[in-house]
């Protein structure tokens, strides 16, 4: 792997835009070196989304024709890009369908995929679930298309969940609902909202 | 006979209407849809998911129960896209489902009585979670956290509380 995307490094780089051991409902927090740094990056994030990144999701729509694609990014949130790309054959309002969801970070070159599976039908109450790699069999071919689309296109990296789940207990993610102590790597160069 | 059977409805209902409005109050309260007015914040645009509206609420714990001080307030920005997985979210659908949410998230604050100074992390993290959870969110997609957006007209519940700070 990259040596600027180890473990070791990517910890050191979260500690560059979130400050240690204050909760985000501290006037500190935004206030602090970190908390500006993050906040510009997130102000440029908001301007405008790179031509790459509507580009790219012009290219799912048309790589993933039956399927529906959703850019979930959340600018002002999370230092992240996000789509969502369903099941083939998706229709508006299906009770049952899954999604594989990629995360791009804007703090380092990497990436993370994971699926999120909805069973609205099931009785006697809703079920769903999110996974991370390995992805059930069926969804592998999908996950494999959008890795090999993403690393073509952005030349980023895959972490894998032993990185990704590293806790990194001193940093709170800019608006999630926890408290120092709570995050991990994830949460912090992605978003800790995932569903 | 009829007058008295009558009255004594009258005052059963009565009875009942107080003893509910009780029972709300020592479990949280209840906050009207109309408390969560979403405002535009990403323009909608084509046929797709997307777009996003917020609202924003400082939430008077203090008022909700008397286990949280007087001075306790929670800020809570409650976000939706304009269309998701459903179709689209209207704005009664989603002041709705924020409103069951946080009497729900509420009720979950107050029985676990949890300390003042977790509570509000508690409350937004209940509510998001029955809001937009994947298995039985009613919002696919909705987020719950503290203020986040500026410019957004912020309300307070309860309404007679006193306007919140200015955005």
């Amino acid at each position: 792997m990259n040596p600027e995307l180890t473990a070791e490094a990517l910890v050191r780089l979260v500690h560059r835009y979130y400050p240690a051991g204050l909760d985000n409902d501290d006037p500190r927090y935004k206030q602090s070196e970190e908390g500006q740094r993050l906040q510009a990056l997130i102000d440029a994030q908001m301007r405008e989304a790179p031509l790459a990144w509507t580009d790219f999701i012009q290219r799912l729509e048309v790589e993933f024709a039956d399927c529906y694609i959703w850019d979930a990014t959340m600018a002002w949130h999370d230092p992240c890009y996000n789509a969502r790309v369903s099941n083939p054959g998706f229709v508006t309002g299906d009770l049952v369908y899954h999604e594989v969801v990629c995360l791009l970070s804007t703090l380092a070159p990497v990436y993370a995929l994971y699926a999120s599976h909805v069973d609205k039908a099931s009785q006697p109450k809703p079920t769903g679930w999110l996974r991370f790699p390995p992805f059930p069999p069926e969804l592998q071919a999908q996950e494999a298309k959008l890795a090999g689309l993403i690393e073509a296109t952005f030349g980023y990296t895959r972490l894998p969940n032993d990185i990704l789940f590293i806790p990194v207990p001193d940093l709170v993610p800019r608006s999630a609902n926890y408290r120092v102590g709570e995050a991990r790597l994830i949460d912090l160069l992605f978003t800790e909202h995932r569903w | 006979m009829h007058i008295r059977s009558s009255f004594v409805a009258r005052e059963v209902s009565l009875l009942l209407a107080v003893l509910g409005v009780v029972q709300l109050a020592c479990a949280g309260g209840h906050i009207p849809p109309s408390t969560f007015q979403f405002t535009p914040v990403v323009p909608h645009t084509g046929t797709g998911t997307g777009g996003w509206k917020v609202a924003q609420v400082s939430i008077l714990l203090g008022r909700l129960s008397k286990v949280f001080p007087q001075a306790a307030v929670c800020d809570i920005e409650v976000g939706v896209p304009e269309r998701n997985v459903n179709g689209l979210v209207w704005d009664a659908l989603a002041q709705e489902a924020a409103a069951r949410a946080s009497d729900e998230a509420a009720r979950i604050v107050l029985r676990e009585r949890v300390p003042v100074a977790l509570a509000c992390v508690e409350f937004r993290k209940h509510m998001g979670t029955i809001l937009g959870h994947p298995e039985f969110g009613t919002i696919p997609g909705a987020r719950v956290s503290g203020f986040q957006r500026v410019g957004v007209p912020r309300k307070t519940f309860p309404e007679n509380a006193g306007s919140p700070p200015s955005p």
